[in-house]
């Protein structure tokens, strides 16, 4: 039986993921990450709503970065789901680049490994940032690149080796849309 | 064809004759910095999808249990319930653009939910009877979430997400997708004397229903 191309025919009872083509598959991720950072964002601003910002931060950043809260479980299913394993820099990046909470949201990026242990990651377009810009949530942008990545992407590093160090090289806000939208470097320290 | 080769510890692509490159069936090897998900295998991509709807679910409930702590449990779960409410149209909208479902019948919604980034095939079983164009039966067999409740013997909890959220959530993708399909809850945990009435197996049940306009 051919792969599936899309699901535009009659329901199938039987149906496998195995069923779709790569691509289907594909844009079935792709729909998983968005769900995935949509219903952050959706969770985000009721809160903004109801409480105001301060408790909306304070909720956020509980969320990504508590021991054992979201980040901590992103990072083990995505690397159970992939095998990833190791300890180095290049093992960080594979996760990087099957994650929903990055390649889902951070669309364009680059990834120069200089060595196993450190290597410089590059963001050419980020769909939160993109929106903040548009909207002019220079507050928003400033806890989510700052507040939450700073410290989430030290914790990312650590979850793979307690050695490794984020390093911001480049965060927004940026002059204008044709610079890149941030830079990290990652070093496990020897 | 395209080769991966290292040079001094670091990845370079090469041009080789001939020879595909096998689509990888996890990514324990070396790191590829132009990696594309069109590279994995199938089966590759279907347990990511696996691990990112779990990884939905439980997101949502680490925002309920922040919400919980610091502001009790009503408010935690009035936010848990509008927020799958207001999940429901984008994720129909994002569901339908991936997989080109079209169509506002009974067959193309039941394509669209077992579809949802939030209901991953093989993290959750179902099954839709078709009674008609216009009714169907659908039965969730599988649940984590009713399987990680029950075994920390959470019934109230089981009671407000299984009684109040889904019916609420159910209805606000239905009305996503077509505001006519009237969804009735059949059987709702808690599982209680399920076995003994012979629904053992059964997670919970829906009838969905098109109401021809006269």
């Amino acid at each position: 039986m051919a792969d599936l191309e899309d699901y535009s025919g009659e329901f199938r009872p039987d149906l496998k993921m195995e069923d779709f083509s790569k691509e289907a598959l594909v844009r079935l991720w792709q729909l998983g990450a968005s769900l995935y950072i949509g219903l952050d964002g959706l969770y985000y601003t009721l809160i903004r709503e109801k409480w105001g910002e301060d408790k909306a931060r304070e909720l956020g950043a509980e969320i990504w970065l508590r021991k054992g809260f979201a980040s901590d479980i992103e990072v083990q299913r995505g690397r159970q789901a992939m095998n990833i394993w190791g300890d180095d820099v290049a093992s960080l990046f594979k996760y990087f680049q099957i994650d929903p909470g990055a390649a889902g949201v951070l669309v364009d990026c680059t990834y120069e490994l200089k060595d196993k242990n450190h290597g410089i990651f590059t963001v050419k377009r980020c769909r939160p940032l993109e929106y903040w810009e548009k909207h002019g949530e220079t507050r928003m942008q400033k806890y989510g690149c700052e507040e939450l990545d700073i410290p989430g992407f030290q914790r990312a590093a650590e979850l793979f080796n307690l050695k490794m160090r984020a390093t911001p090289l480049k965060l927004p806000p940026r002059k204008s849309n044709e610079d890149i939208c941030c830079q990290w470097e990652f070093k496990v320290e020897s | 064809m395209v080769e991966l080769i290292w040079e001094d510890d670091v990845p370079v692509r090469k041009k080789t004759k001939g020879g595909q490159m096998k689509a990888l069936e996890e990514y324990s090897g070396k790191y590829d910095p132009n990696i594309k998900y069109q590279d994995l295998s199938k089966d590759a991509l279907a347990r990511l999808l696996n691990a990112y709807s779990k990884e939905v679910a439980l997101l949502s409930a680490f925002w309920y249990n922040a919400v919980k702590e610091k502001c009790g449990e009503e408010q935690a779960f009035a936010c848990e319930v509008k927020v799958w409410e207001d999940i429901g149209a984008p994720e129909i909208n994002w569901t339908r653009e991936a997989l080109n479902i079209q169509g506002n019948d009974l067959n193309a919604f039941a394509k669209l939910i077992e579809m949802g980034g939030a209901f991953a095939r093989d993290v959750y079983d179902s099954t839709f009877d078709f009674k008609g164009p216009n009714h169907v039966v659908f039965t969730i067999t599988k649940c984590p979430s009713l399987a990680y409740l029950e075994r920390h013997k959470e019934k109230e909890r089981i009671a407000k997400l299984c009684q109040i959220l889904e019916p609420a959530s159910m209805r606000a993708y239905a009305a996503a997708f077509n505001p006519d399909i009237i969804i009735t809850p059949l059987k709702l945990p808690p599982r209680d004397g399920w076995d003994e009435k012979g629904w053992g197996g059964l997670c919970c049940q829906w009838e969905l229903k098109i109401e021809p306009k006269t």
